[in-house]
């Protein structure tokens, strides 16, 4: 009888051990976030956004009339930091590069495949929120791609939803071309 | 916007064969640069060629030229044949070719009449500093997809977006394919069928125009005005 049953221990302690693992480890090591590089500037997005309340157009500039929303240049973050935050050791990094002339290495979160063609203008000037797509970026101090009601990133299938829910064109050539 | 049929007349008594077209649209569009070996195995690529006979003997000889691009089929061989779907026809008389769907078959290209739809055999380079001269509205295709004339998609939707946002129809009536802009005799003519009032209606319905093989029943977009020939008329002036 004893035989019988270790094996069946074994089992159910492995089993466990990887249930631990994949619901609590695992997702945290596989989260939608890129590995910061060097001398990388960690930028709140909590803090501009949301406890300074700054429109998102007032740094991401392209967004209205452009096809990208552009991550701002080093210029638009002298705009107030030659004279703000001047004891802040990351305001700092951004001063110190301002006076090099060296420009700062920022990650894309959001990214598209060559093969599609998005334009931030058109939709701005349809009147949705930034959030609708990028989602909630004034409680992020990292901005990372939000997740879908389905569970991931953004994918061709959200676009298609809300082209139809608000009767935009929905035929290929209008992102690929 | 649906109410617009993209259509094009190409006036072959224009045309002088100077080959601005297809340098304009291989720029426009992102068509990798051709080399001796694409020619030598018939792999090169050009969404708009010009076509040359020789008509006469010797020395009474003359060049005759026939500009051939993708003819927009309302009737389109290519189509049906797709597994994928990845050409199609939309709302506005216009091919669609959708590359991200493109599975590489060719049964497109095999079964088009006028050989207006290129392969690629290979990956697509260019010298390195001619990557800032790409136009970033079109996609670069890679290797094993399929491609042709898209009556410049990208300009067509440009103009659609500016003509709404500004509410009026200005930027759509004076689009232009990267061809027919470039043409310097305006041979080549662009514009919405639908509007009997564009140059492009009213040359369409010319009693020169006429259909390349038209017995297939392609029904293309695309129609040619006749060479007029100056023999022709004084023989029958003398009969």
């Amino acid at each position: 009888m004893k035989r019988k049953l270790k094996p069946i221990i074994a089992i159910v302690i492995l089993l466990s051990v990887a249930g631990i693992f994949f619901t609590v480890v695992a997702p945290k090591a596989v989260a939608f976030v890129y590995p910061l590089p060097e001398n990388e500037v960690i930028f709140p997005h909590d803090f501009h956004a949301g406890t300074l309340a700054l429109e998102c157009q007032f740094c991401h500039t392209g967004a209205e009339d452009n096809r990208g929303a552009n991550v701002p240049a080093l210029e638009q973050c002298m705009f107030c930091h030659k004279v703000a935050g001047l004891e802040n050791p990351e305001a700092k990094k951004i001063r110190a590069a301002w006076e090099s002339q060296e420009p700062l290495n920022w990650i894309r979160q959001h990214r598209l495949p060559d093969h599609t063609h998005f334009r931030h203008e058109p939709h701005i000037t349809a009147g949705f929120e930034c959030s609708t797509c990028h989602g909630d970026v004034a409680g992020m101090k990292q901005v990372v791609q939000v997740k879908t009601e389905k569970g991931g990133a953004l994918k061709m299938g959200d676009c298609i939803a809300c082209h139809k829910e608000n009767g935009a064109p929905t035929q290929c050539s209008t992102c690929h071309n | 916007m649906s109410d617009v049929k993209w259509g094009m007349v190409v006036d072959v008594d224009k045309c002088s064969g100077c080959q601005a077209c297809v340098i304009a649209c291989m720029a426009e569009n992102n068509i990798p640069i051709n080399l001796d070996r694409d020619f030598k195995e018939n792999r090169s690529i050009a969404w708009i060629r010009i076509e040359r006979y020789w008509e006469g003997e010797y020395p009474d000889v003359k060049a005759r030229f026939l500009p051939v691009l993708c003819q927009h089929c309302g009737n389109a061989p290519c189509e049906p044949v797709c597994p994928v779907y990845a050409t199609f026809h939309n709302d506005q008389g216009m091919n669609i070719q959708v590359y991200n769907r493109c599975v590489g078959t060719r049964y497109c290209a095999n079964n088009c009449p006028y050989h207006a739809r290129y392969f690629n055999y290979r990956r697509p380079t260019w010298p390195e500093t001619y990557n800032n001269y790409l136009n970033p509205d079109v996609t670069v295709r890679d290797r094993g997809i399929m491609e042709k004339c898209s009556f410049c998609v990208q300009r067509i939707n440009a103009a659609t977006r500016i003509a709404k946002r500004d509410g009026n129809e200005d930027a759509i009536a004076g689009l232009q394919t990267a061809c027919a802009q470039a043409c310097p005799t305006d041979a080549l003519v662009f514009g919405n069928l639908n509007n009997p009032d564009s140059q492009v209606s009213q040359l369409y319905n010319d009693e020169r125009s006429y259909v390349l093989q038209e017995s297939i029943g392609t029904q293309p977009n695309i129609r040619y005005l006749k060479k007029i020939d100056e023999h022709a008329a004084a023989e029958a002036h003398a009969h």
